[in-house]
Formats: structure tokens, sequence, C-alpha cells
């Protein structure tokens, strides 16, 4: 049988977020508002999947001269295939859940 | 002319260099990284909140990073509240022994700290209580002294052997809590809140966050299991 991910509500929120772009490079506030996450809640959940190999991160140059450069983040292809795999699992449990129902 | 910063902005700003100073080194990019995307935030309230919540996230990864938990320091202060759990469960035994010995000195001096600072009153009890329920009480001792020692050699065991202590204890309570000559012992004509009610919650809820904490230790130190993606929170 395959093994349950514990994962929190909010890091699948992001990681689902993520997954919208997988090659797009991200900002921080930018997934924060996507995701309603605040940044206390945010950074710890970024830098431990950074940590665990499924976030990469860079310094992008601004768009436009006299902003600062900011710290951008995408999923790397293991973090896709495990959003993907979170994705495919809850489908799966609302497939069942429905199959549930309807036999009630 | 000088462009104005308002006070909000100043405070978000310092809440933010804070929060950079209080990331591990380790962190150094991701410090740099907050103090940067406060830049690019337009509201100054919005700034604010994100300030704060990037003070938050600092101070948890500067507690991760500690990892205060899993010290050899950590596990020498809790093999105290282990060995007392373990003096808590020959304590009956003992006085009771001392008392059927005629160790009146002892039974004395252990029926001082009792609720009633007497020994006396516990005459029924001890008598009533089986020896089956006194081995319990010793055997779970032994197992929290175990539990006690393998916290000191740092082996994984002492939560088993922890749990094994307060499962068998728990179990010798609900045993000593249906005995008629208990409820005679520990019943008092004039109420007392302390005596009463806060010695035995705490007494009650004490082992458990013993165990909770043990838990988090042997968590913390578990090897990550072989899958093809790593647990994440």
């Amino acid at each position: 049988m395959a093994r349950q991910h514990n994962i929190s509500r909010q890091t699948r929120a992001l990681l689902l977020a993520m997954l919208g772009g997988p090659l797009d490079w991200r900002h921080g506030y930018d997934l924060s508002q996507q995701t309603e996450l605040k940044s206390g809640t945010l950074y710890p959940i970024l830098m431990r999947l950074s940590d665990q190999g499924l976030l990469e991160s860079k310094w992008l140059e601004p768009a436009r001269p006299g902003k600062p450069a900011r710290h951008a983040y995408r999923l790397t292809p293991n973090g896709v295939a495990f959003a993907r795999t979170l994705v495919a699992a809850a489908s799966q449990k609302s497939g069942r859940r429905k199959i549930v129902g309807a036999a009630a | 002319m000088k462009s104005r910063i308002s006070i909000t902005r100043r405070i978000a700003l310092a809440l933010t260099g804070h929060a950079a100073r209080v990331l591990p080194l380790a962190r150094r990019s991701w410090a740099e990284a907050m103090e940067m995307e406060i830049l690019v935030i337009e509201r100054d309230a919005d700034a604010l909140s994100w300030a704060a919540g990037c003070v938050f996230a600092s101070y948890l990864e500067r507690i991760v990073a500690m990892n205060l938990l899993h010290t050899r320091g950590a596990r020498i202060v809790l093999v105290f509240p282990v060995i007392f759990l373990a003096a808590r469960e020959f304590f009956a035994p003992i006085l009771t022994l001392a008392y059927r010995l005629q160790g009146t000195g002892l039974a004395r001096i252990l029926g001082a700290v009792t609720p009633g600072d007497d020994y006396h009153r516990f005459i029924p009890l001890m008598n009533a209580t089986p020896i089956w329920l006194q081995g319990m009480w010793l055997v779970s001792g032994l197992l929290f002294l175990g539990s006690a020692w393998q916290l000191l050699r740092n082996n994984r065991t002492y939560f088993e052997f922890f749990v094994l202590a307060l499962a068998l204890e728990s179990i010798a309570m609900i045993f000593e809590h249906a005995m008629p000559a208990y409820r005679d012992a520990f019943s008092f004509s004039s109420p007392n809140f302390r005596r009463d009610v806060l010695i035995p919650v705490a007494m009650f809820t004490f082992p458990f966050m013993v165990a909770a904490v043990l838990w988090l230790m042997t968590r913390g130190r578990q090897r990550p299991a072989q899958t093809d993606f790593p647990d994440v929170p």
C-alpha cells in the first residue's frame, strides 16, 4: 500500500499553487497573496521544501531599474512530481468519497 | 526632495532587519530575501504585517536550529522528572513495608508528605491493598528507572520503557481508585482546592507531559523513511 504523506494544509496549498506554473519563478509575496499564507507560515515552509530538495531558489534581477533584486522560487523536478502525486491522491480520495456518497 | 517614510514603514523595516539578524547564519540568503521582499510591498500596513510574520518565522527557525530537545543537557534534565515518577511508584510499597515492619520513624516521615500529613489515615488502605497491586507499582517504578537509565545512555528505548511504566501505572490506578478504602483515605471533612484539585490534577497530568516531551525527542531523532519523497511539514 502506498505510504500516506503527512503534509499540512498550508504546505499542500503552496505546492498546488506552485504546480500551476511549474517552470515559473515566483516571489514570496506573490505566493503569499495567492495562497493567503502569512509570511510567518510561508517562509518556514519554503525553507523546509528547499531543505528537502523539492524547491529551488535564485536571485532575480528586477524587471524595472531602481527596484531591488528579489528571491524567487520554483519547484524542482522532484518537487513537481511530489506535488502531482498529492493532486492524484486528492482526486482519488474525492472519487472514493463520491462512490461512498452514491452508495449511501 | 526627500521622500518621507511613514512610521509604520519604519517599524516594518526595523522588524525585518531584526528578523534577518535572528535567523541562523545558514539561512543568510533567506534573511536577505525577507529584507528585499518588504521593499516591493506597497501598502505600509501590509508591509508591517509581512514583517511581523518574518520575525515569527525567524524565531521559529532559530529555535529549530538550536535543537534544544536533542542535546545531552536536555536528556540529563529529563532524567530528574522520570526518577521522580519512579520514586512516586515506590512510595506506597515502601510506606506499606515500613508500616508492616514497625518502622514507624520512616512511616512518619513518608506520611508527612501525604494529604493529611499523617500515615495513620492510610492504615486501612494499606491493609486492604493486595500484594499484586503493590507489585505493579514496583514494576512500574523499575520501568521508570529503566527509562531514566536509557535516557542517560541516549538509547531510544527510553520511550518504550516510559510508556510501559505509564501503562502499568494507569492500570494500577484504576484498581486503586475502585477500592472503597482508597476513597475513605482520600475523603476529607473540609474542602481544600490545593489538596483536592490542584495537586491531584498536576500529579495525573505530569507523567503525560513528560511522555509528550520524550516522544518529541524520539521523533526528531528518527531516520527519514525510505520513500520516493521526503516528509515535508
